[in-house]
Formats: C-alpha cells, sequence, structure tokens
C-alpha cells in the first residue's frame, strides 16, 4: 500500500437470527492485514448476512470515530435496498443513519447494503460500529430480528507520503430512467395534490432531486412527496434527478390540465397588447410622415 | 424593411392566436373548461413515458430488444410487447451474451398462467408487462439498464383476477451483455370458497396454474396436511378439502406447482377459520390485505408516500385508522410500516 488511492476495504457483517432462535451478529474485518495510514482513504462496506432468513428492512445508525477518522461521502448505487425511508446521510458529525425497504425481500450471506468512505486524518486506533440496528423479516408482520453488534477496529499507523487524491471512481451515468406520478390523499398536505417519484443510480447512488414547476420556473431541491404549487395542474412539472458524482436525469410530467405556456391567457394577452402597441406606433409613425 | 418585418411578425403572431384550435370551451357564465390537450397513449403519436403507441414501434423490432425473431407490438399501456419475439439459441438460466448495445439488458422467460398477464418489477418499480401464451409461457425483454445489481420481480394475475405471490430475485447486469434468466415458474394462485368453515364440511381450495401441473396444497394446522391436486388444461386447479381433520382456531393454505421436474415459487397464503358455522369468502379477487392505503388495489409508490409523509410525525384523526386497518396498528409510522408494505407491495 503505497499511495493514498489505494482503498482499504473493511466490511462489516450483520448476521441476523430470528427473535425465537440463539441472538447472534457480528461485525468482522475483511481484510485484516492492511495496515492505514494518515491520510489513506477508506472504504466501508455494510453488508448483510441473513443466515438464510428472508428480510425486507433495515435501519441503522453508523458510528465512527471522528477523532481518527473524516466522512468522505457515502454510496448506495449498488445496494440492496431499492426504497429508502430516510437516505445514507451524515446526520451529524460521528453518526451515519439510513433505513430503507427491499420489496419482495432478499436473502444472502454477503449482501451489500452501501458503502461509506473515510480519509484516515490521526495515527491511532479508529473504530466503525452500527448501532440501533432494526432488521425486519419479510413475514407481512414486520417482524425483527436480534442482532449483536461487535465494533471494527482500525489501526492507522504512520503518515502517507503518496501524492494526494480524494477520489476513485467517477460515475459517469445519469440516474435511472423515471416517471412521476400525480397522486392526492385526503391525508397528505391536506388533500392537495401531490407528484411521487423515486429512481436509483447504480453508479454513485442519488444525491437529491429538484423540481420545477412550470416553463419558466425555478427548480427547487424535493422530496417525494412534494406537494405542488400549482394545484390548477396546468404547468408542466420537471423533476430531475441528480447523482453524487452530479449526473442528471430528467423526468418531465404533463398534467392533466396542461395548457402550453404560450396558450395561457396572460401570454397571449401580452402578445396582443405588444403587437397592438407597436401596430400603433408604425400607424403612428406611417401617418407622420404623410402629414 | 424593419417596419415591415415588425408588421409582419406581428400580424403572424395575432393570427396565430387567433387560427390556434380552440382547447377551451364556455360552459355557463363565468367558468371555463379545458379540452383536453395532452398527448396520450392510444394516439399513434410516442410521448413522454411511452415506448411505443398503437401501430407506431418508433422504429424498434424485436431484433432490437435483444430477440432474433418474431413480431414486436404495443400493449395497451404503451410498452412493448414481446411475447411474439423470440430467440432462437437456447442457453442456460442467467447465461448471457453480446447484445452489441451500450446498456445492459436482460430478457426473463418462463411460465405463469394461460394468457395471464405478467407484470415485471425492476428495483420495485413496474417496468414492463407482457401476456403468457396459451401454454402459459411468457417471455419479457428490459433494456437501457445501467451495469449493476438489480432487483427484479414478477408477479402474474389468473383469469379470475388473483395474484401470485411475488417472485423476487437478484441479476448483476454488465454493459453490452444480454443476460438471461429462464425458467422462471410463477406459484399458484389461491384462493378458498370459505372464510370460516363448520368442522367436517369440505372447503374448496382453488386457482390456477400452468397447464397439467400438479398442484401440491399445503394446509397449516398442527401437523402440516399435504395434498395433491391436478391442474387441467386451462391450468385451473380445484381441491375440496375435507376440514374434519383440522382442529378449531385459524388456518392458512398454500400452494406449489410441479411441472417438468420444475417446482414453483409458494403461493400466497389463504386464512381460514374452522368452527362451528360455515362463512362464504367474498366474490371475485381480494385487494391486498394490507398497506393499500389509498385504496387502489395495489401497494405502490404512491401508498409508500403517504407512509412517508406520515413517517416520525403524530398521526393525525383521520390517519390514524387507516394506520390501524391497513398497517401495524401501533398509531405510528415507522419501519415496521413499511415492512409490511414491501410484503404485500404490487409495484
Amino acid at each position: 500500500m503505497n499511495t493514498k488511492l489505494k482503498t482499504v476495504v473493511f466490511s462489516l457483517i450483520v448476521l441476523g437470527l430470528s427473535a425465537s432462535s440463539v441472538q447472534a451478529a457480528s461485525i468482522s474485518v475483511k481484510n485484516p492485514s492492511d495496515f492505514i495510514q494518515v491520510g489513506d482513504i477508506l472504504t466501508v462496506h455494510i453488508n448483510l448476512n441473513t443466515e438464510g432468513k428472508q428480510i425486507n428492512a433495515v435501519e441503522a445508525q453508523v458510528k465512527y470515530s471522528t477523532d481518527s477518522l473524516t466522512f468522505n461521502k457515502v454510496n448506495d448505487g449498488d445496494s440492496i435496498i431499492n426504497l429508502w425511508i430516510e437516505e445514507p446521510k451524515l446526520k451529524e458529525p460521528g453518526t451515519v443513519t439510513f433505513s430503507g425497504i427491499t420489496p419482495g425481500g432478499f436473502s444472502g450471506s454477503d449482501v451489500g447494503v452501501l458503502t461509506i468512505q473515510f480519509e484516515a486524518i490521526k495515527e491511532g486506533v479508529g473504530s466503525v460500529m452500527l448501532e440501533n440496528v432494526q432488521l425486519l423479516l419479510h413475514d407481512g408482520l414486520g417482524t425483527p430480528l436480534q442482532a449483536t453488534l461487535v465494533p471494527l477496529a482500525i489501526n492507522i499507523q504512520g503518515q502517507s507520503t503518496a501524492p494526494s487524491a480524494k477520489t476513485q471512481y467517477i460515475d459517469k451515468e445519469a440516474p435511472e430512467p423515471f416517471t412521476a406520478t400525480i397522486s392526492t390523499d385526503p391525508d397528505v398536505f391536506d388533500g392537495r395534490k401531490f407528484l411521487v417519484f423515486s429512481t436509483e443510480d447504480k453508479g454513485s447512488g442519488i444525491d437529491y432531486y429538484e423540481v420545477k414547476e412550470g416553463e419558466f420556473g425555478i427548480y427547487e431541491i424535493a422530496s417525494s412527496p412534494y406537494e405542488i404549487k400549482d394545484q390548477t395542474l396546468k404547468s408542466k412539472i420537471f423533476v430531475r434527478a441528480v447523482d453524487r458524482d452530479g449526473n442528471e436525469y430528467e423526468a418531465i410530467v404533463y398534467p392533466q390540465n396542461f395548457v402550453p405556456w404560450y396558450e395561457t391567457t396572460a401570454a397571449k394577452t401580452a402578445i396582443i397588447i405588444v403587437c397592438s402597441l407597436i401596430l400603433l406606433l408604425l400607424i403612428r409613425r406611417s401617418f407622420a410622415k404623410s402629414t | 424593411m424593419k417596419r415591415l418585418l415588425a408588421l409582419v411578425l406581428c400580424v403572424g403572431a395575432m393570427t396565430f392566436l387567433a387560427l390556434v384550435p380552440p382547447t377551451y370551451s364556455q360552459s355557463g357564465s363565468g367558468s371555463v373548461n379545458l379540452d383536453a390537450v395532452v398527448p396520450g397513449c392510444g394516439d399513434s403519436i410516442i410521448s413522454v413515458g411511452e415506448d411505443c403507441d398503437t401501430a407506431n414501434l418508433n422504429g424498434e423490432t424485436c431484433a432490437t430488444q435483444g430477440f432474433t425473431s418474431g413480431t414486436l407490438s404495443c400493449t395497451a399501456s404503451c410498452t412493448f410487447n414481446t411475447s411474439a419475439c423470440s430467440i432462437s439459441s437456447g442457453s442456460g438460466g442467467g447465461g448471457g451474451g453480446g447484445s452489441g448495445s451500450s446498456k445492459a439488458q436482460v430478457v426473463l422467460s418462463g411460465r405463469a398462467y394461460p394468457r395471464s398477464t405478467v407484470t415485471i418489477l425492476k428495483d420495485a418499480q413496474v417496468v414492463a408487462t407482457t401476456v403468457a401464451d396459451i401454454d402459459a409461457r411468457f417471455q419479457v425483454n428490459v433494456t437501457g439498464l445501467s451495469s449493476g445489481s438489480y432487483i427484479f420481480s414478477l408477479y402474474s394475475e389468473d383469469s379470475r383476477g388473483f395474484r401470485s405471490s411475488l417472485l423476487t430475485f437478484p441479476v448483476s447486469l454488465t454493459k453490452g451483455i444480454l443476460a438471461k434468466v429462464e425458467n422462471i415458474f410463477l406459484a399458484p394462485t389461491i384462493a378458498a370458497d370459505k372464510s370460516s368453515v363448520k368442522k367436517g364440511e369440505p372447503i374448496a381450495l382453488f386457482g390456477q396454474s400452468t397447464p397439467s401441473s400438479e398442484i401440491t396444497l399445503e394446509i397449516n394446522s398442527n401437523e402440516q396436511i399435504f395434498v395433491k391436486a391436478n391442474a387441467d388444461n386451462g391450468g385451473v386447479y380445484l381441491h375440496n378439502f375435507d376440514t374434519s381433520v383440522l382442529e378449531f382456531g385459524q388456518h392458512h393454505a398454500k400452494s406449489r406447482s410441479a411441472y417438468a421436474a420444475a417446482i414453483s415459487s409458494q403461493s400466497n397464503a389463504v386464512p381460514f377459520t374452522v368452527g362451528n358455522e360455515t362463512v362464504l369468502a367474498p366474490l371475485g379477487a381480494a385487494c391486498p390485505a394490507k398497506a393499500d392505503l389509498n385504496d387502489d388495489c395495489r401497494v405502490s409508490l404512491v401508498d409508500f408516500s403517504i407512509a412517508a409523509f406520515w413517517y416520525n410525525r403524530t398521526l393525525n384523526a383521520t390517519f390514524a385508522p387507516r394506520e390501524q386497518k391497513k398497517l401495524n396498528g401501533d398509531g405510528k409510522i415507522n419501519i415496521t410500516d413499511f415492512s409490511i408494505m414491501a410484503f404485500y407491495w404490487t409495484g
């Protein structure tokens, strides 16, 4: 290991057993022979071993030692989780949270949930551990599995002399194509119409969504469900998904009452007024010349 | 010259405004109704979100969809129907070959029920539907995918509208490679004619699977009871089960299908009670027992979004009863409710 570009990979294995059986779980280091130097980038993989059980929901907090590690970024691009209830994100220094489901459920001995990239900033023993883990069975009841967690210790020794580099892989693909749907519910936004949307990005994961209403609207950061401002449903709605490397995919929604901007009463009135003024001006000049 | 140009532009603009097809019609005093102006499925124009529209296939063929022969058509929902496309060269399940495409694609094929609609979900969202042939075989090609791991889920609806359980499996895809997942065998549908049955009376357990397949019914009791039935040429099976061997209380039945050495995934469970009286089950297909928050007989991103709105919030007086009925009834929305939703998901 002689470059800061080299990533040291750990794996946090969560073993889930049903509450009725032996309660056990572990977090283990996948590549313990590697050592870390200050300035190195570490990629911690959070993987699941479901021990043959079918599960469909995962929630956890990832705690790391802020004195020796600094958060770089999270990647859920290749995650087993299809729908995030809480997107994986840095909640506060030292804590990354996530919560999500996989409709249909899944099982496996080494299933990837997400990866978190850290930078080693100080010599010593750093730690990464999971807390408040919830693994729920795919049984229609949300029965919890119990998990015991073992913290991961990371020995950071010496200063890396390699050139500094923060990233290894740049995702150049746009998020997956998607459509957004207008819906309404008496208990959501007081019965006002809202938009639902979701997509994925296999490279770096979705960073955020933006929504713009109307051709000349302004994009605003949004999440699903999004309360539509134009409740008359006349304005075209643009939903943009942006991945963590800045690639975008834009979905366009044509609401049921969509009217092109040039057909709106305001646009027509403006065109008529402007043209009338120009005509008046031309007639007046022609009249002035002739006299 | 400039004046002439300005004059022409103004006259042109005003003429345009005058001649634009009327999109509004007056109705009563002071109210304005808007006629439909949005292009939609069925107008032969391929709009946003449509793969095709009626006979307009946008230049696509079975070959461009990853097949070697056949006729591509368009479904009523304006997605490609590849049921009449085929791949001549056989290969093992999960295999693949070069497709010459810059994107990844996957062909999914297997058995459902005769003439049944098969719905394919990619990472929890509906990506395609197709119709199985008279022998219950189906094949669908999903194109334009990125490299990476996907979760595909499939289900079908039988001739009575009953849905199968969701069959879910992961597929790892690579750009330019055509992946094939073959021999998918969807679970039979299952229903019962009674929701409660007087002990000793028979209960009819029925459903649909692949024609001429062997059905194994599993009835939950103190000891699991297994009985066999045969699906007819239309894939329909029926077994009148004698409940005298069951104890009083709640039970459920599930089924699997076997055909040509292949065994299907397990069906949903149909619950029933053995007691002192008989109550007939409602006619027709049932909506998902849970999680269908907007009562559209589906559990989809809309239901997920409704639940997400109330996530970590105090429920109001009107939503609390819905949570009680459709989710786990603990008076709050948390990951347990979303787990229930994931179980009943239809996309």
